[in-house]
């Protein structure tokens, strides 16, 4: 190659940006080995292509940060809405509500004067007719210990579906006297299955007592 | 028209260790080896180990062999050594390979490579040539010299043809050489008439 040949094809550029072919990178390394004109010319675009990539790359970097910050700042959140203040403030809040049910509904009722009638006595006998409590009555019943009771048992208030609406462990009297329950709830009139239990929840089954509930008003069979 | 800094008084000066001879040898074509091996993405390391072994070798050539029978050749001959000498080591790196195949992947070494060519002066002159340019030729530049996309795909996606590429790659570097080169060749000449120690015309010093 010789140096009007290079010169025409714009070889030092082209040498530079690796636009020529194998072939013609070669011819012309063999040219401006000896050619100090065509050396400085690819000494400069060698120095041009190097410093306008590092402009190129300050330039991306500077405009880095602008894209990833958004031009016009979020609004910040009122301090109420931020969640290191709205969490603790509803959990408050909630726990208040709690308060707030317990003594207007829950206490002044526990504290209110209750007529206790006489408790159901329930034998484990089975009968056509089950012994009945009156709707909204406590529910109050006396039965026998089984025999070999240990000193505390599990007793469950049971629907006719066998969901458990009230259970819980008491005492065994020792004195032979029989066994005294209440069951804080108000069922619908229906029928329920007392079942009393060894141990808790699915423990071995001591005794079972049916007893119905029956609307006010209703006449008994 | 050739323009051939070589003749048959250079070669005996310099097979006869002329010093003045010796250090033009020594800059210009350790010059010429550096910017064919970063041509080729050749390491700094391996380029320097080839650059001595390929000056050492036309020496060795011209003072303890037949020396040289065509001395306005004389570039293309070193041309020929230096090709000789990197294909040995790049044939020696393939045989004792520095990274197995589990290594992880090699580090862009591109910044070193460039390295000893950027400096903020340039990078200005660099810069306002560009911004004398027009957005889309600018944004073509960045694709060249920056994402370093292929040709063929810049000039599907802006529209242009490989001409257009080469006189706008023209144009921009004539405008850093009109704004740094030259004004750094006049300085480079001040110096030399006042008795500095720099070298006429070297005006980018690799």
């Amino acid at each position: 190659m010789d140096h009007e040949t290079a010169k025409q094809m714009n070889a030092p550029e082209r040498y530079v940006t690796g636009d020529l072919s194998d072939a013609a990178r070669d011819e012309f390394e063999e040219h401006f080995a000896g050619c100090t004109l065509c050396l400085d010319e690819v000494s400069t675009a060698t120095a041009f292509a190097a410093n306008a990539r590092a402009v190129f790359r300050d330039r991306a970097a500077a405009a880095v940060p602008a894209a990833v910050t958004p031009a016009i700042p979020l609004p910040a959140r009122p301090w109420f809405l931020r969640w290191n203040f709205a969490i603790p403030a509803l959990a408050a809040a909630a726990l208040a509500l709690f308060a707030v049910y317990q003594n207007t509904v829950t206490l002044p009722g526990l504290r209110a004067p209750q007529s206790f009638m006489a408790a159901v006595v329930l034998d484990g006998t089975t009968r056509a007719a089950l012994p009945q409590v009156p709707a909204n009555a406590p529910l109050r019943f006396q039965m026998a210990a089984p025999a070999g009771s240990p000193a505390r048992i599990w007793a469950e208030l049971a629907d006719e579906s066998g969901r458990v609406l009230s259970a819980g462990e008491v005492g065994v009297p020792s004195n032979g006297e029989p066994l005294d329950l209440y069951f804080p709830v108000h069922p619908e009139p229906n029928r329920y299955t007392i079942i009393l239990r060894a141990e808790k929840a699915g423990g071995t089954e001591i005794s079972r007592n049916r007893f119905e509930i029956i609307a006010q008003g209703a006449s008994k069979p | 028209m050739e323009f051939h800094a070589f003749d048959a008084d250079y070669i005996q000066k310099l097979t006869a260790a002329d010093p003045e001879t010796e250090s033009h040898f020594s800059a210009y074509f350790g010059k010429f080896i550096f910017l064919k091996l970063r041509a080729r993405r050749i390491s700094p390391e391996m380029a320097e180990d080839v650059r001595q072994e390929t000056l050492l070798r036309v020496l060795k050539a011209l003072r303890q062999g037949s020396g040289i029978q065509q001395p306005e050749r004389f570039g293309s001959f070193v041309n020929t050594v230096c090709n000789n000498v990197l294909l040995e080591f790049l044939h020696k790196q393939s045989r004792h390979p520095l990274l197995d195949e589990d290594a992880p992947e090699r580090a862009d070494d591109r910044v070193d490579l460039d390295a000893p060519l950027v400096n903020e002066q340039r990078k200005r002159a660099v810069a306002k040539a560009l911004d004398e340019l027009a957005d889309r030729d600018r944004e073509i530049l960045r694709l060249v010299f920056f994402e370093e996309m292929d040709r063929s795909e810049i000039c599907r996606r802006m529209s242009i043809d490989g001409e257009y590429l080469r006189v706008l790659l023209h144009r921009a570097k004539s405008r850093f050489e009109a704004a740094y080169v030259r004004k750094n060749r006049v300085f480079g000449l001040m110096m030399a008439l006042f008795g500095c120690n720099v070298l006429p015309g070297c005006f980018i010093t690799v």
